[in-house]
């Protein structure tokens, strides 16, 4: 066929260019160093890392036992909670280990915001089992603010980028913990459990008020990092490699949905627009926000571009994490009807059905 | 062991990153665009396998990744217009200087306006086959499907592109 014979003798012509292969190479590798692989140090290098350093808990090398094999008591301490048997093995022994052999700092700042939020999912999951109190909430608090602590520790020594997408992070932990905090703590709201009694809720407010404070410094720092590398020309490639990461991570459509219709009024900045509407954009901007954040890199601008990205960033670990809580409770996610075309027609079904019966009635 | 799949990955970059470019090439017709969609590719490899996932066949997972990503600019873009793009004109071909590659020119057009008239799951077959030079077995591994029915989808693709042009 003549079009194969075309095609044939094109395609020798379409060639990548050698210093856009050389561009994006540079970029892989950067976005490489950026995202490392898992830490999985194999046992000869472990070993070296915990007597070498001399690791000052003795039950370390017992804990790094349980978690090369697995065993259940390892994956049972994983799951325990503040005045568990087990939590002082979670939070003496495993955690520490995970920062002993986290070698980038990269690693450690991911480390202290996973247990930044780990601490606010206990304090959920205990409330939601009618057992927080005020002295497993200060343990919480306290284990927040060390988390806290050490990131802003590791964070000294890196990239403004980094910073500011390190901070941009735990920003958007502590925001969606303190939304369903906020939402636990409310009666009748979307989160409403029958085991939250009224002493539960009192602690919960009381932890929101601590998760608001902590997300306002967290806030300020990345507000800081974002001028400084506005201010800067030594960020270009990892803004951009961080705007490309931004795109990979979409918020499904039940996460959008379930964002929409669970976000309290208390969190939202406008006393002016609605909750819906407050909800729509935050859910529906992330795509829109990369699209700006991209635009503004292509005109130079760095600065901002990093700030739109870490925001869209932001927006999807916020719904992603509210979800993430709706599962663990059990609670049916609600589809928001503006954007999901099923709910609609569910919808209309459930008023047809409705009505229905309505008439068969009065027949 | 963590350097060693850094070090495979990167080789993998240079021996993969002109195909994957020529496939994203061919399916979108924009240079720049392709370029793009061609790191994007490697990027979120990188971002898959740096969650710890396995990846059995790099290249075939690569190609799909690329593919994904094609079908998300179709969908995200609006439906590319054959009409646009031609009077865009030199813009979006090889480099061109003299007759010879006014020539090339005409072949890339009558190429590209062959091509955008199928389907994409069409284009998608032809353009692994007859650009990238892949067999059946190794597009069957790519699009998750018997080699057998790669050879089918090829040779129904064919008789597409024949109607089409004649």
């Amino acid at each position: 066929m003549e079009i194969l014979e075309k095609i044939e003798k094109i395609k020798k012509e379409i060639r990548l260019d050698e210093s856009a292969k050389e561009a994006a190479r540079h970029k892989l590798s950067l976005w490489m160093s950026q995202n490392p692989l898992p830490d999985a140090p194999d046992t000869a290098t472990l070993f070296h890392l915990i007597f070498v350093r001399k690791l000052k808990f003795y039950a370390a090398s017992f804990g790094l036992l349980l978690i090369l094999s697995g065993t259940a008591t390892s994956l049972a301490a994983e799951r325990s909670l503040p005045g568990d048997a087990l939590y002082p093995l979670k939070v003496n022994v495993t955690e520490p280990l995970r920062e002993a052999v986290a070698i980038t700092k990269s690693a450690k700042s991911n480390l202290q915001l996973q247990k930044v939020n780990r601490r606010l999912e206990e304090a959920e999951r205990l409330a939601a089992q009618g057992r927080l109190d005020s002295e497993k909430r200060s343990q919480i608090e306290k284990g927040l603010a060390s988390a806290q602590a050490k990131a802003d520790s590791v964070l000294a020594g890196v990239t403004d980028t980094e910073k500011a997408r390190a901070t941009s992070e735990i920003e958007a932990v502590l925001k969606a913990h303190g939304i369903v905090v906020a939402a636990m703590s409310e009666e009748g709201s979307s989160i409403d459990l029958q085991d939250i009694g009224p002493k539960q809720r009192e602690e919960l407010k009381v932890l929101n008020v601590k998760i608001k404070q902590v997300h306002s410094v967290a806030k300020s720092k990345r507000v800081e990092a974002e001028r400084a590398v506005a201010n800067s020309t030594s960020s270009q490639d990892e803004v951009r490699v961080l705007l490309e990461k931004a795109r990979f991570s979409p918020p499904t459509e039940d996460e959008v949905g379930f964002g929409i219709n669970n976000l309290p009024e208390d969190w939202l900045s406008s006393q002016t627009t609605s909750a819906t509407q407050q909800a729509e954009q935050s859910v529906e901007n992330p795509e829109s926000l990369i699209r700006q954040a991209e635009q503004m890199v292509a005109e130079g601008d760095y600065g901002g571009g990093l700030k739109y990205s870490n925001e869209a960033q932001r927006k999807v670990r916020e719904v992603q994490i509210i979800k993430q809580a709706s599962d663990r409770f059990g609670i049916k996610v609600k589809k928001y009807s503006g954007h999901n075309t099923e709910a609609q027609t569910e919808q209309q079904e459930n008023q047809t059905k409705a009505e229905k019966g309505g008439r068969d009635k009065g027949d | 062991m963590q350097k060693k799949i850094e070090q495979e990955f990167l080789a993998a970059y240079e021996q993969y990153a002109e195909a994957i470019y020529r496939y994203c090439y061919f399916r979108l017709w924009d240079k720049g665009r392709a370029e793009e969609l061609m790191q994007d590719t490697f990027t979120k490899a990188w971002a898959y396998i740096a969650k710890g996932k396995k990846v059995d066949n790099l290249r075939a997972f690569l190609y799909r990744v690329a593919g994904n990503l094609i079908i998300d600019e179709s969908r995200k873009n609006k439906v590319f217009s054959l009409e646009e793009w031609l009077e865009k004109g030199e813009e979006n071909d090889i480099p061109t200087e003299g007759h010879k590659d006014i020539l090339k020119s005409i072949m890339v057009k009558e190429i590209k306006t062959a091509m955008s008239r199928l389907r994409k799951d069409d284009q998608q077959v032809l353009t692994l086959r007859f650009v990238n030079d892949l067999d059946p077995k190794e597009i069957a591994e790519i699009l998750k499907i018997t080699p057998n029915n790669a050879s089918v989808r090829i040779n129904r693709a064919l008789a597409e592109l024949k109607k089409e042009i004649e």
